[in-house]
């Protein structure tokens, strides 16, 4: 047990008698006297395991001061407590979680606020042809959406609906709105302006007012260029996430549910946004808002994995809210359709022979 | 030929007969104040989605270097947090983010084609896309970040107020490592014992303590025939496995699958999924990870014995089954504490460096001098935060 000193320049130990005085500490090497005060001292607190105290000194960090004898330790404790008393450098550690925690509630919360207004007008201001190449060939989508439905006559209803609906939206670029013959009754649109309706849609809905709702909320999403400003929200999220989280393999539950939570949050918005574009398609039209109120009441009772998550899991938003905004906000009165027009559209995916 | 010509060893006063042995100590005390700290970190890091990582894995250095001690002296780590934070965001934005949509083009026009129309699909423009576009910065990013990690550690680590410091060209150890990686591939793992010392004989060759650099001559003889036995073995588990679930099988099940278009009958035993025959080709498997491990344990041995510092040579004389040891008790440890006993697995791998490592020779203290600071070296870009440099 003894006091020691390495000077920085070479690694030779110089055992050194300390002379202990209330401004500092005195102690002799070969290389000549040294007089360190308490305050150009740096405790070096994590020197070695075990009782000691090592400093090194603030105008040349490479020396190293080690004192073993307990007596010096007190006497060093008794003058300079801060040297000796590491309850200010433990808090640390917490001091450094709490900023750092500050500063990232600070992005979530930007990314939350601000990226979802920043991305819809970049995607907006993006060129059509952008999301154009994007778009799928059906052909090789129909292993999941199968064969287009081509019955020749409810083709010719189901363009003349669009077509109202088209114009209404005045979208400077070219949506084409397809039935497939698949019976889930579901829809979704493609980059580049192509809206699928899955026969099962059809087969299922009771008035053309369903339709024209589920169409006109279709149609809402390619006017708000919802693929382009997911996938520039995404590659956002994807960068915080990484930014975040890292590329440790234990950080990839982490980064999984912070990416997840706030997209899901996001496509919620979307969805939203794309009922508000569909109501006012169908006012603007005067189309009873009731086919997709009814819509969407059906969805609420059909007990799909969508109606069973927790709202803060689901890509969509509450079915039942949503049938309720579709009747607080419609005012229309009239039908997409006429009767006959509607059977009519009904046979679409109707083979030859077998209507 | 007199006897001290013929390297047989030299008579005399320029003999060195008595070899000064500098054995490393390994501190093992205070497991639970470290464990402490550990779990601490992990709450600290979860509280801060991760970003306290830099800070934790500042903390775990801190406290694993000192405990190990050469001639009596602990080692120091002066690395800290914030350095590693910084050069995470450089590496980040410098690095990631513009490779994150350069590899996107490339995967998204190159990829995608493949994966729908197969390999006819591509020409060789969109493979040289892929090449350029993924593969090669993906090595350059990863081997450029293990060399600043490998800088930055021994850079922030101090011996009696010593520093280490390593020089060297990131540029030419990504061209080194496109290099070995690229051959290792088009060998089918051959290669790879040439690769491994290859690239680690660059940073050992350029790194230094103080003033003195520490030399290495590069050298793959001794790693040949280790290698070569675990490489043979995996085609031999292979064919081995099979084979046992074939003799044992007594009812063959086909299936017919279909693939571009066309049936394909493909017989598979039924034995395959039995739980003995799985657990005896689990049992085989130990065949060639041991010798795995036995490569492994000569490729250290040879690093140990082909490494020289001043006067001082250094011998690591772990074998594989002290390896397989050290590698499953941690793991069980790791995984039935669900990593809360992590340091545990620390602390033993300290000891057995500890105990395997020794340093012969004069070590020549008087000669020993600081170097200047190296001030390029800010922190560990991506890879060193997370161990895997």
């Amino acid at each position: 047990m003894s006091s020691h000193f390495f000077d920085g320049s070479s690694p030779k130990r110089y055992d050194v008698n300390l002379d202990i005085w209330p401004g500092g500490i005195s102690f002799e090497t070969e290389r000549g006297a040294l007089n360190w005060r308490y305050e150009d001292l740096t405790r070096l607190w994590d020197y070695r395991p075990g009782k000691h105290l090592a400093f090194t000194h603030r105008k040349h960090q490479d020396s190293r001061l080690i004192i073993e004898e307990a007596d010096a330790v007190s006497s060093i404790g008794m003058h300079a407590p801060n040297l000796v008393n590491r309850g200010r450098e433990r808090l640390r550690s917490v001091r450094i979680a709490a900023a750092l925690a500050g500063g990232i509630l600070v992005l979530v919360a930007a990314i939350y606020f601000l990226v979802p207004p920043i991305a819809d007008h970049m995607a907006r201001d993006m060129p059509w042809s952008f999301e154009e190449k994007d778009a799928p060939d059906l052909a090789q989508l129909e292993r999941f959406i199968d064969k287009p439905c081509i019955a020749s006559r409810p083709n010719q209803v189901l363009q003349g609906m669009t077509d109202r609906l088209l114009n209404a939206a005045n979208f400077p670029h070219p949506i084409t709105v397809q039935i497939t013959d698949r019976k889930t009754a579901n829809a979704f649109t493609f980059p580049g302006g192509r809206i699928v309706l899955l026969r099962g849609l059809i087969d299922k809905a009771r008035t053309p007012n369903e339709v024209a709702a589920v169409i006109a909320h279709e149609i809402g999403h390619v006017v708000n260029r919802d693929h382009t400003e997911r996938w520039i929200r995404n590659n956002v999220l994807s960068a915080a996430a990484t930014l975040l989280f890292g590329l440790n393999p234990t950080g990839s539950i982490g980064e999984s549910l912070f990416q997840s939570g706030l997209a899901l949050s996001f496509s919620r918005e979307d969805e939203s946004d794309a009922d508000a574009f569909a109501i006012g398609l169908l006012n603007q039209l005067d189309l009873d808002p009731n086919g997709g109120a009814v819509f969407f009441e059906r969805l609420a009772r059909s007990g799909g994995l969508g109606e069973i998550l927790p709202g803060y899991l689901s890509t969509h938003p509450e079915s039942e809210g949503r049938a309720g905004y579709f009747r607080e906000h419609g005012t229309g009165t009239k039908q997409a359709l006429s009767p006959a027009d509607w059977l009519i559209l009904k046979q679409i995916c109707v083979k030859p022979g077998k209507g | 030929m007199t006897f001290e010509s013929s390297g047989a060893g030299s008579i005399g006063t320029s003999g060195e007969k008595n070899f000064p042995a500098h054995r490393l100590e390994f501190d093992t005390t205070g497991k639970g104040w470290l464990v402490g700290m550990h779990i601490s970190n992990l709450f600290l890091s979860v509280v801060t989605l991760m970003i306290y990582r830099f800070w934790a894995i500042t903390n775990v250095r801190r406290a694993l270097w000192p405990r190990m001690k050469f001639s009596g002296s602990p080692l120091e780590y002066t690395g800290t947090g914030l350095e590693i934070f910084i050069g995470f965001l450089k590496v980040f934005f410098l690095i990631l983010l513009p490779y994150s949509f350069f590899a996107e083009w490339a995967l998204d026009t190159v990829v995608v084609k493949w994966a729908l129309l197969g390999a006819s699909g591509l020409n060789l423009i969109e493979l040289g896309r892929l090449v350029l576009g993924v593969y090669i910065p993906l090595i350059c990013f990863y081997s450029v970040g293990s060399y600043l990690a490998f800088r930055y550690r021994v850079n922030r680590t101090q011996w009696r107020g010593i520093r280490g410091s390593v020089q060297g060209s990131t540029i030419r150890y990504a061209g080194k490592a496109i290099i070995a990686y690229t051959c290792t591939a088009l060998s089918l793992g051959l290669a790879k014992p040439w690769a491994d010392m290859n690239l680690l004989g660059y940073k050992l060759q350029n790194a230094s303590f103080g003033q003195r650099t520490v030399g290495f001559r590069n050298s793959t003889t001794d790693l040949w025939k280790p290698y070569l036995t675990f490489w043979f073995s995996i085609p031999a588990y292979v064919v081995v496995t099979f084979a046992l679930a074939y003799i044992l099988d007594d009812n063959l099940i086909t299936q017919t699958q279909h693939v571009n278009g066309n049936s394909i009958s493909v017989k598979y035993s039924a034995k395959s999924q039995d739980p003995f025959v799985v657990m005896l080709s689990m049992l085989l498997f130990l065949v060639p990870f041991l010798l795995y491990l036995n490569y492994r344990a000569r490729f250290w041995q040879n690093i140990a014995s082909n490494a020289q510092f001043g006067a001082a040579k250094t011998v690591f004389n772990a074998e594989a089954p002290e390896f397989f040891k050290l590698v499953l008790v941690n793991y069980l440890i790791t995984i039935f504490s669900l990593g809360l006993l992590l340091p545990l697995t620390w602390l033993r791998k300290g000891t057995f460096l500890a105990r395997h490592l020794t340093v012969t020779g004069n070590l020549n203290e008087e000669s020993l001098v600081q170097a200047e600071f190296d001030e390029q070296s800010t922190g560990e870009g991506l890879l060193g935060d997370f161990d895997i440099a």
